[in-house]
């Protein structure tokens, strides 16, 4: 357990020493529904989301949406740069007897406070424009969708690399939820239904848009982040020992 | 002239040695074009969107695809290149040849982007009035953010930090310029791929190229150009603190 606090006390110290890093994990989601929000022209649209049949203003309609992307982008992006920049550090350590498992445990936690901080700011501004009905059941599903494309980042930083890591995290998240599961589309494509955006994001916007949010959706979140967990820790566990 | 051709030359050999970059130019922006596409045509035919959904999607995701690959490259050359061109401007290199060098490769990655995701467009059986028309225009938005990344790179020369900053304009850009939303606002107008939006589409559509869309489009690319070589010369001249 100490070795496990030790290696996240490291990540999350390695975070803190860079300022800007920290203001952008807050400032980006912020400034993104913050602007859409001001922007977003008044007309109704017609919602499609499961349990929602209702004609909305498009900023009701979309911002929550868009919180919940900025928030994956975010640590989706901050999980590639964690896996990448640790990567040879890691291979070291359990090279010299450092449990690989402790070393994905920690970088896991270190995301997983990546993806509560940039949820809160995200959420936050939203209350600006609108107010999700249930706001603690939305945070805790963005925190979800956030966790999960943290995690899908850090496999995609062992896989890819740097530079075709931050493209395929900033198409993934955003054909996820700005297109396939956006309130507005109807009838998504059959492969959908494997992203995440299908679960806490569908999770995420019936708390956003209703009294009754769906605990179905959420729980196969939870399961979905478990396995994604699972497939990551698979991932970068063997390039470390490479 | 020597110089420049040398330093082209070098840059272009590290970016294209590395097989995920050649893959990812080959591979990545149809997968986008397609993807796009099929999350498209989930959208029904309200009023915002005119036309075939699946047709829009992939016309936007063609841009989308060739604009932040090479914005993606354009941070990265400069970021990586950091310390080496620290010691070559310290050893009398001139600042403006290895700039030149970055905007040389730019060019030829935003070429070769537009090139696969032209053909994308083209296989997915979409017709192209003015191939040439397209190429070109596809090809300029994506040396405008290649140097939008270069710009960012300079400024914030870490590749973490400055890739959230890019992929949060990216993602704002790919959600206001292309006019699927009425949105009445400065803000859109200022979006690097809105003018060069419109004259895709244009392009594509009619065959025709709208003089104020490409005035717009030159025009940007000055100010980008000025601005990304002021910002490298700077960046180049202080000394990097990456």
């Amino acid at each position: 357990m100490s070795r496990t606090r030790t290696a996240f006390t490291a990540t999350v110290t390695q975070f803190a020493r860079t300022p800007v890093l920290l203001a952008l994990l807050v400032a980006l989601p912020a400034y993104f529904v913050g602007l859409l929000g001001y922007v977003l022209p008044d007309p109704t649209v017609a919602v499609h989301v499961p349990g929602v049949d209702a004609r909305l203003p498009l900023g009701d309609a979309l911002l929550p949406m868009l919180a919940v992307l900025a928030a994956t982008m975010v640590t989706g992006i901050a999980g590639l740069f964690v896996t990448a920049d640790t990567l040879s550090a890691d291979g070291w350590l359990v090279f010299s007897g450092f449990p690989g498992r402790t070393l994905f445990v920690a970088r896991a936690a270190s995301l997983g406070a990546v993806a509560a901080v940039s949820s809160s700011a995200g959420t936050a501004v939203l209350f600006a424009h609108t107010r999700p009905d249930n706001a603690a059941f939305f945070l805790a599903a963005t925190v979800l969708a956030a966790a999960t494309y943290g995690l899908l980042g850090a496999a995609v930083g062992a896989l890819l690399g740097r530079l075709a890591g931050v493209y395929v995290m900033l198409f993934a998240p955003a054909i996820d939820f700005f297109l396939v599961h956006s309130p507005l589309a109807t009838d998504p494509p059959a492969w959908a239904t494997i992203l995440p955006g299908a679960h806490a994001g569908v999770a995420a916007l019936s708390a956003a848009l209703t009294a009754t949010p769906d605990w179905t959706e959420l729980g196969v979140a939870v399961v979905q982040l478990g396995v994604v967990t699972v497939v990551a820790a698979v991932i970068v566990g063997r390039a470390v020992e490479e | 002239m020597r110089r420049l051709r040398v330093g082209a030359s070098a840059t272009a050999k590290t970016t294209l040695r590395e097989p995920t970059t050649l893959a990812l130019l080959v591979v990545l922006p149809p997968m986008v074009v397609a993807m796009y596409g099929a999350a498209m045509a989930s959208f029904p035919d309200v009023g915002f969107l005119s036309g075939s959904g699946a047709a829009y999607g992939r016309l936007s995701g063609a841009l989308f695809a060739t604009a932040f690959l090479s914005g993606l490259v354009g941070l990265f050359g400069t970021v990586s290149a950091a310390r080496a061109d620290r010691y070559l401007a310290f050893s009398g290199y001139p600042a403006a040849a290895l700039f030149g060098t970055r905007v040389a490769v730019s060019c030829l990655v935003a070429g070769v982007a537009a090139l696969t995701s032209l053909a994308a467009l083209v296989a997915y059986g979409m017709h192209v009035a003015s191939l040439p028309r397209a190429f070109v225009v596809l090809a300029l938005a994506g040396v405008l953010y290649a140097l939008v990344g270069v710009v960012v790179g300079a400024l914030v020369p870490r590749e973490l930090e400055g890739s959230l900053l890019l992929v949060f304009l990216a993602d704002m850009d790919s959600f206001l310029s292309g006019d699927v939303l009425d949105i009445d606002a400065a803000v859109v107008d200022v979006m690097p791929l809105h003018a060069p939006h419109a004259a895709f589409t244009a392009a594509v559509q009619n065959g025709t190229l709208p003089t104020d869309d490409v005035f717009t489009v030159v025009a940007s690319l000055v100010v980008a150009g000025v601005a990304a070589g002021v910002a490298y010369a700077a960046a180049t001249n202080r000394g990097w603190s990456a």
